[in-house]
């Protein structure tokens, strides 16, 4: 109702076409779905027979004559007073005019479309001047309120008044920081309004990085990895390494082109940094097990995330709204087509499984695109192979460069700190059998001795084998050193094989011997417990005498074999080279030539802040989105975006800072009147809480959130009783936070803006929850024990903290006649009381 | 949608009432306060044309039903027991180009083929007046046999389990979560009632294998359409129905919405025009009615000794899927729209996935599922509820006429995934009664009469509430034929 989304025009365009064309249009030309769909579809036997893509002929046989519309339309002066006068082919059924008022009134509407700002979202961002002059600006704090200004005089609309400063205040530090103001900080701020330095205060937060680390979540499709037991399935495991990145790249205020860079092609530009190659996170994530699938998610994803174009709906047939061939999606394909992913060794942890750092890399340097048949993977054309590009419709300049990479990028099991703790394992190893050995007392069983002798050299050998492997490693293969430092290893190798097979032989058959006893005693003594126990241990000990035994003869044959330099290599080795691709296509996306990067970017910014982005669908600048309310400030604000360095923080400031920003979220009759759905923003449009921000403020009104920053992912299910901040939690296919969710949280696949339902499921969440529950205690306790103790004190202390500002006199007194009728304990009653608080509509809601 | 109209503050008071009697309305005016999808075709709880059917009840058999066990029997499997299908009056029988067609992807799909006949592993026999014939792993589904629609033409896309998403969605796993039927209920008709969701989930669903969350999910519908789980368990049936502070009473409860009310009203004074405020305070008021309705609905303990009975309560074996299918009816008399209840959870594939030893597997999940569902129909009818209830019973897929070997693996005492036929029950709401649409071959392998996609089913289903499919569309959103589906018009009363 609000938010009526039908109420927006449609891009200029399209709107155009529609007004002078729209009669003579063919019913079956306005929406995908007809096409989409079979016409003459009876019933589907089989695959063959649900069209992936009936485009292309079809659509001649709609209608001959639209391409000849389209290009008409595109054509100035005589064309047009053809179609405005109805002597256009295709248009004589519609009548022509020849009524000279009527057709002045219709050039006139014509002129009044191309009067308009003339936004060409694929044309480079130009800083428009600022429309009127500075008397008419007298509301103006910065430059968004001129453009803002310029539409309320034209549409008659009277700008609210500037809200309260604990209203403002509220509004800025959740948009800012996620987190409601506290009392304290309301009550001085009302004393000593400084906006400016408290938005610069707001900026410097921790908390700032993961506010705006989730909206970046949300766009770029953050996900934690999933699978079925050990199989992964979608994104990767330890993709948290990318979130932190995003939270701290934020927080640093890292520009937003360094951000795409390092998030794109951050392995080939920057190969040895693990910090920014945590950023190719973005890559890892799209990872999925079926790589078509995975193919069609980074692209559709990357040029709707960075481009707000729908690069998708090309794969099939070519774009039916903007200028992309369906070469165009297989040209962006082809930039991903050699990545993979691998998961690198961090310090610390051997195990990968365990921890490590997802990132990406180009596997297959050779890699080849074919274009797809009407976009069926099944279909590849083998004679139509694709060469990497960006859609030419969008400019800018395009070079690929290969990029060789340093050698430990290749190896990465060369670098010091594996080796390190390879060889303090194999330590430890050793001085564990030394010690063995060295506890025996005079006594021992001699088998016993001789095993653990035989331990000792095996741990010795294998030890002296890894120092041969790391002597190999350091030198080349072209060295003339290489050739018997190689055929040493491989000896070394064999011979730590062959001690360890010989100390497992041994132990194996001691073990049988004693197993033997053990089951021999057991049945002298009759004793069926111990006969079952001691069977069970002969049954263990003649399996593993007898892989042993296999080992033994393995490693005995191999020492008796010629002596070569095949000795095994420790781990696996990766391309020493990149295509350098996706370098290209980052400095394509980050130039400041790009007609979308900035554009899309700072539209999603302000719909974090004003609800509704200048160009409402977020993810879609194309023709099909729809037309901005303000298309000069967009272009004011991505060259503001781009002349600060890309820094994200400017942008935020100058957009909370703004006279728009400022003003009240009421209502006003005669604006309403004008203005019902608030395109124009005469006022500060009414948000809810995401259902993270919701979760976080109930921890951080209790005093119970836990700042703690990064690490893994913790387990959904524990977001009732975990008090880190919601972004920690895990967000993954079927491993979502119930709670969260319930409050419209993101979708895994794809979230380019929330959802606002209302729902009753809400009201149970937050009534009943152990989370507000707890927060609803520790509130009573600290407003029970601070100030004096009285009740009106209380709930003004209730309102400030949980609401952000006073309460009304009828609210005091409907407060105080609950806590007077609500029982004898006045810690509960309290509870009560802050538990209806926490529940109220303004709680939630961002004025 | 209409903007808000302007309203002065009395008429916010007004509007709002005070106090909490006669306060519930439906949850349709709950959705006022959130956006439509951009132009999106919303049917406003009317049905486009006639329906005949109010509520739907779809029960879920997790990991695959023998078809040739269930309510297609083959008597030629036993004539030709153990022998090779080539060896038998069908030796072309199997189809290998429909095959390859009709998997979603042959080459990553590829399952053996079992050729040698597996035998029936029970008897069956006619029923009622129709003289339907079913095993007799299900007298019970027998005994109301006059009441039942077979859709025995069922296909599917997919030989492995992604197929149970596929059977609420029409699409492959691989392609992600897609509305399912019972969202788009919940998104073309809305409620009937005033404190119970429209679309409710009775036992555990699909398992992280093979759709989970999705097989109830809305996708892109948005989360208000999705399935609501319940338990039936009149102590813990749903997310955060009970206060986490156990010693809030219900008094107490309704005194604290009571001031949240009134404070909610009081705000709206600077705010006269704000519906979120207005949707917000009334959702308060169906969630209070949610707390103590819910709970009523899954007091099973209320029904009568001898209606217990009917379906099963007094027997462990049945006693679990007996609480679901009594809940189902309890719901879809209070107004829920859609019920969609899972049997055979396990884990992983499915409790009915019978590789190995069919007889012992299947018996053993027909017993748990035969009397409490045939109560179901029988306790509709009784109540005059079956003519607008539509009960349908499935699976994702059948199961093979040969026997699963698997390259000599397995015992070749169980049967494979089987997409290429099977069958669907359904009874009430409008479906032709003692009725067989559709039919396999003579092994039970390829649907060869009246064959069915299975948004087929979900086309019918929408079509005895009173919807066409073709009418609800999110633009940006592709929907292919194959999600539509046609209805089974033959199947029709």
């Amino acid at each position: 109702m609000v938010s009526s989304a039908s109420l927006f025009a449609t891009p200029a365009n399209k709107k155009a076409f529609e007004k002078f064309f729209g009669p003579t249009l063919s019913e079956n030309l306005k929406s995908c779905a007809v096409c989409h769909v079979r016409a003459d579809a009876n019933g589907a036997e089989s695959l063959e027979d649900f069209p992936h893509n009936p485009f292309g002929k079809k659509i001649a046989a709609l209608d001959g004559k639209i391409s000849d519309r389209l290009e008409t339309v595109l054509q100035p002066g005589e064309a047009l007073d053809k179609i405005l006068t109805g002597q256009f082919p295709a248009m004589t059924q519609q009548g022509q005019v020849t009524d000279s008022t009527l057709l002045n009134q219709k050039r006139a509407e014509f002129a009044e479309f191309r009067s308009r700002y003339p936004w060409t979202p694929y044309e480079t961002v130009k800083r428009p001047d600022l429309p009127g002059d500075d008397g008419e600006n007298t509301w103006a704090k910065n430059g968004i309120d001129y453009f803002i200004a310029a539409e309320h005089r034209r549409h008659g609309l009277t700008p609210r008044p500037v809200a309260a400063p604990e209203v403002w205040l509220r509004r800025v530090t959740i948009d800012l920081t996620g987190l409601t103001p506290t009392a304290a900080e309301i009550q001085s701020f009302r004393q000593n309004p400084d906006y400016e330095k408290k938005v610069d205060e707001l900026l410097a937060s921790a908390r700032y990085g993961e506010r705006w680390g989730r909206h970046f979540m949300d766009v770029w499709r953050y996900a934690d990895w999933t699978g079925y037991k050990d199989a992964l399935r979608e994104s990767a495991r330890h993709i948290w390494n990318w979130r932190d990145w995003i939270i701290e790249s934020l927080n640093e205020d890292k520009g937003y082109d360094q951000m795409i860079l390092e998030m794109l092609a951050g392995d080939e530009l920057w190969p040895l940094d693990r910090s920014k190659l945590r950023a190719t996170g973005y890559l890892a994530r799209n990872f999925h097990r079926d790589r078509s699938q995975w193919m069609d998610d980074i692209v559709t994803h990357t040029s709707q995330a960075f481009l707000g174009v729908t690069l998708g709906c090309s794969k099939c047939h070519d774009h039916m709204y903007d200028p992309f061939p369906q070469t165009d999606y297989f040209a962006m394909r082809a930039i991903f087509e050699p990545y993979q992913v691998r998961t690198d060794r961090v310090p610390g942890q051997l195990d990968t499984m365990k921890d490590g750092l997802p990132r990406a890399y180009d596997a297959n340097l050779t890699a080849v695109t074919l274009l797809l048949d009407r976009g069926d993977e099944r279909f590849p054309l083998k004679d139509r192979p694709i060469a990497p590009g960006v859609p030419s419709a969008l400019g800018g300049d395009w070079k690929i460069e290969p990029v060789s990479l340093p050698a430990l990028a290749a190896e990465p099991w060369k670098r010091d700190f594996v080796k390190d703790e390879l060889m303090a394992v194999k330590t430890t190893a050793l001085k564990k059998a030394e010690a063995t050995l060295a506890a025996l007392s005079a006594d021992t069983d001699p088998k016993a001795r001789k095993e653990a002798e035989l331990q000792l050299a095996a741990m010795q050998l294998q030890k002296a084998a890894l120092e041969s492997e790391f002597a190999v490693e350091a030198v080349a293969e072209s060295d003339k050193r290489w050739k018997a430092l190689a055929e040493a290893t491989f000896d070394a190798q064999r011979q730590a094989q062959l001690a360890e097979a010989q100390w497992k032989a041994f132990a194996g058959d001691h073990a049988l011997e004693l197993a033997n006893a053990d089951l021999a005693a057991a049945k002298t003594k009759k004793d069926a417990d111990a006969i079952a126990t001691a069977t069970k241990t002969l049954t263990t000990a003649k399996k593993n005498q007898a892989e042993a035994k296999k080992l033994l003869t393995a490693a005995e044959k191999q020492i008796a074999a010629k002596l070569s330099t095949k000795f095994v290599a420790r781990d696996q080795n990766y391309p020493d080279r990149s295509t350098g691709r996706r370098t290209a296509f980052a400095r394509w996306l980050t130039d400041k030539k790009n007609p979308l990067t900035a554009r899309v970017i700072a539209n999603h910014i302000w719909m974090r802040h004003f609800q509704f982005g200048l160009v409402p669908t977020v993810n879609e600048f194309g023709a099909n989105g729809r037309e901005p309310t303000h298309p000069a400030l967009l272009d004011w604000l991505a060259a503001e975006l781009m002349e600060g360095d890309w820094s994200l923080k400017s942008l935020h400031k100058t957009i909370v800072l703004s006279a728009t920003y400022r003003m009240e979220s009421t209502p006003e009759s005669a604006n309403l009147t004008i203005d019902p759905d608030n395109q124009y923003l005469w006022r500060m449009p009414t948000r809810r809480m995401e259902g993270e921000i919701v979760r976080d403020n109930l921890l951080w009104v209790g005093g119970r959130l836990d700042p703690q920053m990064g690490g893994p992912d913790i387990p959904n299910d524990e977001a009732q009783t975990s008090m880190r901040r919601s972004i920690y939690l895990r967000h993954a296919h079927e491993k979502l936070v119930e709670f969260v969710q319930i409050f419209d949280g993101p979708k895994v696949s794809e979230c380019y803006s929330r959802e606002e339902s209302i729902q009753p499921h809400q009201a149970l969440a937050m009534h009943n929850s152990l989370l507000t529950q707890k927060a609803a205690s520790n509130l009573a306790k600290e407003l029970g024990t601070s100030g004096n103790g009285d009740t009106e004190a209380i709930i003004t202390e209730g309102f400030l903290r949980l609401l952000g500002r006073d309460p009304r006199r009828e609210e005091i007194e409907l407060c105080r006649e609950f806590l007077s009728k609500s029982g004898t304990d006045p810690q509960r009653s309290r509870e009560r009381l802050m538990t209806v608080l926490l529940n109220h509509h303004e709680f939630v809601t961002v004025r | 949608m209409n903007p808000p109209p302007f309203k002065s503050r009395r008429t916010f008071l007004g509007d709002t009432g005070m106090g909490m009697t006669g306060m519930v309305l439906s949850a349709m005016m709950f959705r006022d306060g959130k956006a439509a999808p951009p132009g999106s075709v919303r049917l406003d709880a009317e049905p486009q044309f006639a329906a005949k059917a109010k509520s739907v009840i779809w029960i879920f058999n997790i990991g695959g039903v023998s078809h040739l066990e269930s309510f297609d029997p083959k008597p030629m499997l036993n004539k030709y027991a153990g022998k090779s299908m080539d060896e038998t009056p069908f030796a072309d029988a199997v189809n290998e180009e429909q095959i390859k067609k009709a998997l979603l992807d042959p080459s990553k799909a590829k399952r053996d083929v079992y050729k040698t006949i597996f035998p029936l592993q029970t008897g069956y026999k006619k029923y009622g007046r129709s003289g339907i014939e079913v095993s007799d792993w299900f007298p019970h589904m027998g005994g109301v046999a006059d009441e039942l629609c077979i859709a025995r033409g069922m296909w599917t896309i997919d030989n492995n389990h992604g197929a149970q998403l596929t059977y609420h969605t029409g699409r492959k796993i691989t392609e992600g979560a897609y509305p399912t039927i019972g969202s788009w209920i919940s998104y073309g008709l809305g409620t009937l009632n005033k404190n119970l969701p429209e679309f409710v989930v009775l036992g555990n669903p699909s398992a992280d294998c093979c759709g989970a969350a999705w097989t109830h999910g809305a996708a892109y519908l948005g989360p208000q359409h999705a399935g609501v789980r319940m338990n039936v368990d009149p102590k813990n049936p749903l997310s955060f129905v009970h206060p986490a502070d156990e010693n809030l009473t219900q008094e107490e409860q309704r005194e604290n919405f009571g001031l949240l009310g009134k404070l909610n009203r009081l705000a709206g004074i600077d705010y006269p025009d704000d519906a979120k405020l207005k949707a917000r305070i009334k959702s308060y008021e169906l969630a209070f009615e949610m707390q103590s309705a819910v709970p009523e609905v899954m007091d099973l303990e209320s029904e009568h000794p001898e209606i217990r009975k009917m379906y099963g309560l007094d027997e462990a074996a049945t006693k679990p899927f007996a609480e679901k299918c009594l809940a189902a009816r309890r719901l879809v008399e209070r107004g829920v729209r859609f019920v969609q209840v899972f049997h055979g959870y396990t884990g992983n594939a499915g409790g009915w996935d019978s590789h190995t030893d069919i007889k012992k597997n299947h018996s053993m999940r027909a017993k748990q599922v035969d009397q409490p569902v045939a109560a179901l129909i029988r306790d509709l009818k009784l109540r005059g509820l079956l003519d607008d209830t539509l009960v349908v019973w499935g699976s994702e897929f059948g199961r093979t006429p040969g026997a699963e070997t698997r390259s000599g693996k397995l015992a070749g005492d169980g049967r494979d995934h089987h997409p290429h036929g099977f069958s669907v029950v359904m009874a009430g709401g409008g479906t032709k009664r003692g009725y067989i649409h559709g039919a396999t071959d003579e092994l039970g392998f390829h649907a060869v009469e009246n064959r069915h996609y299975v948004t087929d089913l979900h086309a019918t289903v929408l079509h005895l509430m009173g919807i066409d499919p073709r009418t609800m569309e999110v633009p940006g959103r592709k929907r292919l034929e194959r999600d539509f589906g046609e209805v089974m018009h033959g199947a029709l009363a």
